[in-house]
């Protein structure tokens, strides 16, 4: 729910366990109690996609045992196991940062990751403005970071498990050539075009791809995300990294973002989520702002997180 | 369900193009096979048997169906 300072703050002197998304400004306002927070200024709230640096979109999670931690690249690979056997960690990250680096890169080795479920989005800023930064916001000592990691881990109820769902409506373009690159990386010069090593920049212009949309990586069924950032001196920049030994594609062209969100949603028989949170781009290239997506209120993010760094989905939580 | 370090070679080794419905599962055998590819080692191939059965253990039934449509096709 979005809610304004004022209303945020009554909440957080209810001791209730908070997940906060708002401004850097206001985060930085907010009185210390048991929430963690990330900067961005766009939203999905009930009323549909909103700019707005004047409310916050508030989670209660209504777990009574948790646990709010900080990391930075010396211990972020303890983030999946620092949690509760049977719990849900979810994690903000601050953009650009270099803890957003090594997680993107190293995340799906770290210990237990993928046993325990680690969800959470990288924070970030709105885009037409130049005096902010990305944060993320341990509430409890009340420190800011824009170079930590801070991730709130929660006990599961007996009998109750969090199960992480992804909402992702590209799907690679079974007739486009497969894209192999040869080492890991947030840019690339060249890749593998069904096996040949071309300049990846040149390929693109070539083939006049919409760089709008992003390749989707093959793991096993699940098509991962990779967005392109920018193609500057001939190297083609991500926002999540390519890795080796990952058959990508582009993803197929959606002519109508609303509709293919709509038509995802509308699939899901279980919309009651206790966390949810979509891309960025999602939200720019798809005209989000005054549409409605039923059911997956929350942050419009830099990155998702569901595990691993993931680019233009929506990740949500399920209590099962 | 446990997988035997047999099942799991087999898996790993696998050169069909395995689909799991399981987020977890399809981004685990994916980091895994990766790995195996590049060391196929007993200490590997020990690692990542572990790592399934712990996820097997884990998330119980739903797996396991996964794991066993996935593999049967």
């Amino acid at each position: 729910m979005l809610l304004d300072f004022n209303k945020t703050s009554e909440l957080i002197a209810s001791g209730k366990l908070l997940h906060i998304a708002g401004t850097e400004a206001l985060l930085r306002k907010l009185p210390k109690g048991n929430w963690i927070g990330g900067s961005t200024e766009y939203f999905i709230g009930e009323g549909g996609g909103v700019v707005t640096d004047s409310e916050l979109s508030v989670l209660v999670l209504d777990f009574p045992e948790f646990k709010i931690l900080s990391y930075d690249c010396g211990n972020i690979s303890n983030i999946a196991s620092d949690g509760y056997g049977n719990g849900l960690t979810v994690a903000v990250i601050p953009f650009n940062s270099a803890v957003h680096t090594e997680y993107a890169r190293e995340a799906p080795g770290y210990a237990d990751m993928f046993i325990k479920p680690v969800v959470g989005w990288i924070s970030g800023l709105n885009l037409g403005k130049s005096d902010q930064t990305p944060i993320a916001v341990n509430g409890i000592t009340g420190e800011v970071f824009t170079d930590k990691a801070v991730a709130l881990s929660a006990l599961m109820p007996e009998g109750k498990r969090a199960d992480i769902k992804v909402i992702n409506i590209f799907a690679q373009d079974e007739s486009s050539p497969i894209i192999r690159f040869s080492s890991e990386g947030f840019a690339a010069e060249k890749c593998l075009v069904d096996g040949k090593e071309v300049s990846f920049a040149d390929y693109i212009a070539e083939n006049s791809i919409d760089t709008a949309l992003p390749l989707v990586g093959d793991y096993a069924g699940l098509g991962v995300n990779v967005s392109i950032k920018s193609i500057e001196n001939g190297i083609v920049n991500f926002y999540a990294p390519v890795f080796a030994d990952i058959d990508y594609r582009f993803a197929v062209k959606i002519p109508d973002y609303e509709a293919a969100f709509a038509a995802k949603i509308n699939e899901i028989e279980n919309k009651d989520n206790i966390f949810a949170c979509n891309c960025i781009l999602n939200f720019l290239y798809g005209n989000l702002e005054g549409k409605k997506l039923d059911g997956f209120f929350g942050a419009i993010t830099f990155g998702e997180i569901a595990w691993q760094l993931l680019n233009q989905t929506l990740v949500y939580v399920t209590i099962e | 369900m446990s997988l035997s370090s047999l099942q799991v070679k087999k898996l790993l080794e696998s050169t069909k193009p395995l689909q799991f419905k399981q987020i977890a599962l399809s981004l685990m055998y994916t980091r895994l096979k990766n790995l195996y590819q590049k060391s196929a080692t007993p200490d590997t191939l020990d690692a990542c048997m572990k790592q399934f059965n712990d996820l097997f253990a884990k998330f119980g039934n739903a797996m396991a169906e996964d794991y066993k449509l996935a593999t049967s096709i």
